[in-house]
């Protein structure tokens, strides 16, 4: 399998690298491996990460273990309500002494941004990091500023508490490749994890695996993941299911099928695959399509399971 | 404005296939046209195939003029101005033939190909097999793929045969409709009588004859029961009947009168449908006894079936027969012919029958019958298809000295003792048996099954049938004669059921030759008004007249012509992907084993399974999985490897542990 990754082109990708970051993020993140792996691809794939879950169970860990492996500078904005896009995006100065206005760049101005509790800002606020996202550039005083390569956003939000929230719109989350959520450890691995020592010691002590550089390489390689014609007829059944099926108020978009194509590619080369095959598809579809459908019955992530299961690979 | 393609040289390879298959579609004439008309043929198709390179040599218009007349002189000289048909066919042949040496343009080698359509339907006029038309059938794509090329600028041998099939196969509908409600005439439209050569029985018996005919494994007729099948001793199929008698010959005597107790003969248990081979004769055959005569035929008093015209082609009619019907009439003259002698008979003999009745009861014919067959029973009696010379008297050398004859041997003698006896007697010539084709419902009747028996007049009981040969060779009632056998042998040699493996598929081969030749001949050639009507009725529109026939044929055709648009719009069938349908039968296969195989399972996850329930197999599961995952989800996937994975999938046995 490693010889097959190899021999495509651009370029190699140094299998065992990637397996010990998944290792080491394993290990800080002990609980929910699928999560992690998740998150992973969703770094190859260069989408932007929401993780809607209580407080407590980890995401801040995530995102933290992930900069540290993966060689980012890190920043966490805390989301309140009072927040204002600048913020976010940063200000300009006036400088007495040079007479000229400095930008003094505010916390978007990293490689991986935990944004959290991202539904307590205003819609205002709000769109000014989605915009940043999507452009991946700030544009500040007539100035378009490019913002860090790579560049990646985890959010979270917290689901329980939806008083005095704004909660995104559809149209903000579609710039979510993944919406994941991570859940309470099992007995054993909670046990673990009461048992082990304090999580910022432990993060403190976390060498990075590569540098942005390697994690830029590994971004491009996933485009060369293969996908076959038959796997395109497969996809394209999946988007139409959802367009025919009465859980949800509106199929997938056709964007829809393509973050779904882009991470299967990232999860294929995850898996040490030259090819993506139906399972990678199996594998990312709750997270990538979850927050893409407005579920009209409760529990969304069983419908999506049942929509694997119905349909059938051509 | 000139036509481009028609100043294009005509290709050199168009012309040689053209030449090859008027040749094929000439050859079956051998048997019908005049030796020197397909000599004269194939001399000019010889010519224009030394000519092929050098137009040159191909001869001047004058040279064509002198070849035209000695050619038409050539015809009528040989083959005469009698026959319409044969002169005709001579005359398109030559003229073809002469075509071919004046074949420079494009224009003429579409005549030609005109003219070669014309020759083949007149191979139809001298036979009507079904292998003459496959045969024919073929000759006709080609010709057509030859128009084909002829009008295109690129020649491709194999889309032109291509595409000359479909055009056929698109003019199908059509020609069915047309076969189907063209209105039909009451004698098949082919039926043009030829008198030939024919094998069958003939109006008389000779001592031999029959057995001559016995060695021939030719068909006399086919016969299709409607319900009831009559045993097999009961199968006589009665022909000409024998009154007169010269000791050596047998002849039927007084000419027999039609008989006039026809219309009370009605009752018939078994309804058959026989389809005789031409005999060239006038009278038919019918089961024993015949009670219900087709139309156009009639019972005689000897109640033997005869038809109103000779059978010079293959003939189909339906009669009923009552095997247990009794034969009461014996007029006064009547008697004197069933008890006519030869001028001599030998004293022998004489004493022989004479003997017999001062031990029997004279008002009891049944005893002196069977003092006869107990002594072709007891004495030393041989059935054998060669009797040897019998000599002067071959009634009395038969009886005491060689003692070996076939049927019409015992039959004749039987007949003759009868007659000494005082009973009055006659020999009946026919067929008994027949056999059954496996692959069809008819049973078929062959010269071998030629037989002769004999009817002695019983007070009570008519004409009573008493086969003498029975008691000879018993098995010859239940049993047909294995003609090439029995040449080689002293004594006859009756059919066992198979000779090996050959031996019994070359006899399947034979059967479905048969039935293929026999359906051919009921449903195309023998679709006659009588047929088309019976089928018309079937679907409801048997009473079509006039104007009805023409509407119905115009509809079928509009709706024949709109069917093969329709399919023609259909979009071409897609190439099926053979991988999913290999994954398919994988997926049956791991099912079969017993676990569930659910069509959204990617094939890693499936395999992962399967190999959880079947670890023995694990690695050529895993191994499968790869191959397919390689061959259809791949970068890189090498047709080639399908084969490895259907052998793999083929070969793949599931264990559970």
């Amino acid at each position: 399998m490693q010889d097959a990754l190899a021999s495509t082109r651009g370029a190699p990708v140094d299998h065992t690298m990637l397996g010990q970051v998944l290792d080491d993020a394993g290990r800080l993140l002990v609980g929910n491996p699928q999560a992690v792996r998740l998150a992973l691809t969703c770094v190859l794939a260069g989408g932007h990460l929401l993780i809607e879950d209580v407080p407590g169970v980890g995401k801040t860990t995530l995102a933290h273990v992930l900069a540290r492996l993966l060689g980012l500078d890190f920043q966490r904005i805390q989301f309140t309500a009072d927040m204002l896009p600048a913020d976010i995006l940063g200000v300009s100065i006036y400088d007495r002494e040079e007479g000229r206005f400095h930008f003094h760049p505010g916390p978007v101005f990293a490689q991986l941004i935990l944004a959290d509790e991202i539904n307590r800002a205003t819609p205002k606020t709000q769109s000014a990091l989605l915009e940043a996202m999507e452009e991946r550039q700030v544009t500040a005083d007539g100035e378009t500023r490019e913002l860090p390569e790579p560049f990646f956003v985890i959010a979270t939000q917290n689901p329980r508490h939806q008083i005095g929230t704004f909660g995104l719109p559809e149209s903000q989350l579609d710039r979510f490749l993944m919406r994941i959520s991570i859940g309470y450890p099992d007995a054993a691995a909670e046990r673990h994890l009461l048992a082990g020592g304090d999580r910022r010691t432990l993060l403190k002590q976390v060498v990075p695996r590569i540098d942005s550089t390697t994690l830029c390489d590994w971004q491009a390689a996933v485009d060369h993941v293969h996908v076959a014609p038959a796997l395109l007829d497969y996809v394209q059944a999946l988007l139409h299911a959802t367009r025919n099926s009465p859980h949800w108020e509106i199929g997938l978009s056709p964007r829809a099928g393509l973050a779904l194509l882009r991470a299967a590619r990232a999860w294929a080369m995850i898996e040490g695959r030259a090819q993506v095959v139906p399972e990678d598809i199996q594998a990312v579809l709750p997270a990538v399509a979850g927050h893409r459908l407005n579920t009209l019955d409760s529990d969304d992530g069983d419908t999506l399971r049942t929509l694997i299961e119905t349909v059938g690979i051509p | 404005m000139i036509d481009a393609l028609a100043t294009m040289p005509i290709p050199r390879r168009l012309l040689i296939i053209l030449l090859a298959v008027l040749a094929l579609m000439m050859a079956p004439h051998l048997a019908n046209l005049h030796p020197a008309v397909m000599g004269l043929f194939a001399i000019t198709l010889l010519w224009r195939l030394l000519a092929l390179d050098q137009p040159n040599r191909l001869p001047g218009r004058s040279v064509l003029i002198l070849l035209t007349v000695g050619a038409v002189v050539l015809v009528i000289s040989s083959t005469g101005l009698h026959d319409g048909r044969l002169t005709g066919t001579a005359l398109l042949g030559s003229m073809l033939g002469l075509k071919l040496l004046e074949l420079r343009s494009r224009r003429d080698v579409h005549i030609t190909l005109f003219l070669g359509f014309f020759l083949a339907l007149t191979q139809f006029l001298y036979n009507q097999s079904l292998w003459l038309a496959g045969y024919l059938l073929i000759g006709i794509t080609i010709l057509i793929a030859l128009q084909l090329g002829l009008s295109r600028v690129k020649t491709d041998v194999k889309s032109q045969l291509g595409a000359a099939g479909i055009m056929l196969s698109a003019a199908l509908p059509l020609a069915l409709v047309i076969f189907l409600l063209f209105p039909r005439l009451h004698t098949p439209l082919w039926g043009i009588d030829t008198e030939r050569a024919i094998t069958g029985i003939s109006g008389e018996m000779n001592l031999g004859s029959i057995g001559e005919l016995s060695r021939s494994n030719a068909i006399a007729f086919r016969v299709s029961f409607t319900d009831q099948v009559p045993i097999p001793a009961q199968r006589y199929w009665r022909g000409p009947v024998l009154w007169h008698t010269d000791g050596q010959r047998w002849q039927p005597g007084q000419r027999p009168v039609r008989s006039s107790r026809t219309d009370e003969i009605s009752a018939a248990p078994i309804s058959y449908e026989i389809t005789l081979e031409p005999t060239g004769e006038y009278w038919l055959f019918g089961l024993d006894t015949v009670t219900q005569a087709p139309p156009s035929s009639h019972i005689n008093s000897n109640h033997a079936l005869v038809g109103a015209k000779r059978v010079h082609r293959r003939f189909s009619y339906i009669a009923g027969s009552d095997p247990d019907y009794l034969q009461l009439e014996l007029s006064t003259i009547d008697r004197q012919h069933a008890l006519q002698l030869p001028e001599q008979v030998s004293p022998r003999v004489r004493a022989l029958v004479n003997d017999w009745l001062a031990e029997t009861d004279a008002a009891e014919p049944m005893q002196l019958i069977q003092k006869a067959l107990d002594y072709f029973n007891r004495e030393p009696f041989v059935y054998t298809l060669s009797p040897g010379r019998l000599g002067g008297d071959p009634i009395d050398t038969f009886l005491f000295e060689t003692r070996r004859g076939f049927c019409e041997h015992y039959a004749g003698s039987f007949a003759l003792l009868m007659r000494l006896g005082g009973v009055p007697s006659r020999v009946v010539i026919g067929y008994q048996g027949g056999d059954k084709n496996p692959h069809a419902d008819h049973w078929v009747v062959r010269q071998s099954d030629a037989h002769a028996w004999t009817e002695v007049w019983l007070p009570e009981l008519g004409w009573w049938r008493v086969d003498p040969t029975a008691a000879v060779a018993p098995e010859r009632i239940e049993q047909p004669i294995d003609s090439a056998l029995s040449q080689d042998h002293d004594q006859i040699v009756f059919r066992a059921d198979a000779r090996g493996l050959f031996g019994s598929l070359w006899r399947e081969a034979v059967w479905l030759a048969d039935a293929v030749d026999f359906g051919w001949h009921r449903w195309v050639i023998g679709f006659d008004f009588h047929r088309q009507r019976h089928l018309l009725k079937d679907f409801g529109i048997g009473h079509l007249r006039g104007t009805d026939v023409a509407i119905a044929l115009l509809v079928g055709c509009t709706l024949a012509i709109a069917l093969v648009y329709l399919i023609s719009r259909l979009p071409a069938p897609k190439r099926g992907d053979p991988l999913p349908r290999l994954w398919h039968k994988f997926r049956h296969k791991l099912r079969r084993a017993g676990m569930e195989a659910p069509a959204w399972q990617g094939p890693y996850d499936l395999c992962q399974r399967a190999a959880d329930i079947f670890p023995e197999q694990a690695s050529e599961l895993t191994a499968i999985s790869r191959l397919y995952v390689q061959l259809r989800y791949g970068r890189h996937s090498d047709p080639r490897q399908i084969g490895a994975l259907r052998q793999r999938i083929a070969r793949l046995k599931l264990n559970a542990a």
